[in-house]
């Protein structure tokens, strides 16, 4: 079907391949109902989320592009294609040269903007606005652990892009790894617990990590506060919300 | 007698698939329903149901075949409410040039017989084998090759002095 190919890709060449959004899933099996999801929606606006605007929360990451700049050398022909073609919002199941892909990728000026126990914390430019981020874990099957493209983030609709881990049920998800970007003026993000307690961590280079001394019990949502203790952002993953 | 056996998908195997393959199924959807928009709703909404019926799954097939049966249920429905007027979608009111190659692939896609279409995108656009297209679309593996080969030809006969 070789012929048909080029007409084949030219017909899904506007398809939304960056705008996955797993949280939007989770959201829609607990709410067991159809959602529409729209040209924004990309997001990790995912389950109920609220973005309380406020100061120091810019358009943009101003320290994110001060990570070191990564060389396309350290990168390997897989990972060169996947983050070519999602920053440059096609299919990394399209073909592209390696020319065209290293390319891409310099266009998008990646840079690995921090680093913990082995792992790799990455944003690029994303085409037509927004960020792409990427992590690599050591030990990883695939090019990178998560990716992800958000035209929203870095925003006050979207100070964090939450990329943590969860086990238990739907109904009780009890979290593993947290784990994310945040906006410069995100200081600390937290897990706040069904039974009212909270853990959380600093943000250090615009990322947040933490696996040790999660709470066992189950999560309700994910903080973003400002240096203050303000909050300035919710994200909900239960449904009903998750309380004031 | 035939035993089901005990299923023990987890959230994090759906999500697995979910991160890995999200790409192809949101091209598959969109050259079904010529809508991007509509195939990015209708591939979380098929994940999200995969999510919820995660106990329904039997394990005699592969996890990914079950979920591209969700997947293709939705955006079956979905097109079928697009039909009754139910939902907006592409009323082939918009700027089509009808003389444009890309116009004439589309309106020999959709002449196909469903099955033959649904094989050429799926073994084009998600890379699957035969086997695992013949188990999505529950059919023989020999139907699926059957299915290509006279889909190639159609679609090469009635493309045949379309400027390309």
């Amino acid at each position: 079907m070789s012929e048909l190919g080029p007409v084949l890709n030219e017909l899904v060449s506007g398809a939304p391949v960056d705008q996955a959004s797993w949280q939007d899933v989770v959201a829609r099996a607990r709410h067991a109902k159809r959602r529409r999801l729209g040209l924004a929606a990309a997001g990790a606006a995912a389950v109920v989320a609220l973005a309380i605007p406020a100061l120091g929360i810019g358009g943009r990451l101003t320290d994110l592009f001060t990570g070191e700049p990564v060389s396309t050398d350290q990168l390997s022909s897989e990972q060169m294609h996947v983050l070519g073609a999602m920053a440059s919002g096609v299919s990394p199941r399209l073909p592209a040269s390696a020319q065209e892909s290293l390319a891409r990728v310099r266009a998008s000026d990646l840079r690995r903007i921090a680093a913990r126990d082995g792992s790799s914390y990455y944003v690029a430019h994303r085409h037509g606005g927004g960020l792409c981020v990427m992590i690599s874990h050591p030990g990883d099957q695939h090019p990178f652990s998560s990716y992800f493209c958000s035209p929203d983030f870095p925003s006050p609709k979207q100070p964090i892009l939450d990329e943590s881990v969860f086990g238990g049920s739907l109904d009780a998800p009890v979290i593993r790894k947290l784990e994310g970007f945040a906006a410069d003026g995100v200081a600390k993000v937290a897990v706040l617990t069904a039974g009212g307690s909270e853990a959380e961590t600093l943000v250090q280079d615009n990322v947040y990590v933490r696996t040790e001394g999660l709470p066992k019990e189950s999560v309700l949502g994910i903080i973003a506060r400002d240096a203050e203790g303000t909050a300035v952002y919710k994200f909900c993953v239960v449904r009903g919300g998750c309380g004031n | 007698m035939t035993v089901a056996r005990k299923s023990s998908v987890q959230p994090a195997d759906i999500e697995a698939i979910y991160r890995d393959r999200f790409p192809v199924f949101v091209l598959s959807i969109t050259a079904v329903l010529n809508d991007g928009q509509e195939a990015l709703d209708v591939v979380q909404e098929g994940f999200s149901r995969a999510l919820r019926r995660r106990r329904t799954f039997r394990g005699d097939g592969s996890l990914e075949g079950w979920i591209w049966r969700i997947v293709l249920n939705v955006a079956a429905d979905r097109g079928r409410a697009r039909a009754k007027g139910l939902v907006p979608g592409d009323d082939g009111c918009g700027h089509h040039d009808p003389e444009a190659p890309d116009e004439a692939i589309r309106s020999h896609l959709r002449a196909l017989p469903e099955r033959q279409r649904l094989a050429v995108f799926l073994r084009y656009y998600a890379d699957l084998s035969y086997d695992q297209i013949a188990e999505v679309l529950e059919v023989r593996s020999g139907t699926v090759a059957a299915a290509l080969n006279a889909a190639h030809t159609t679609l090469r006969n009635d493309l045949e002095g379309v400027a390309m």
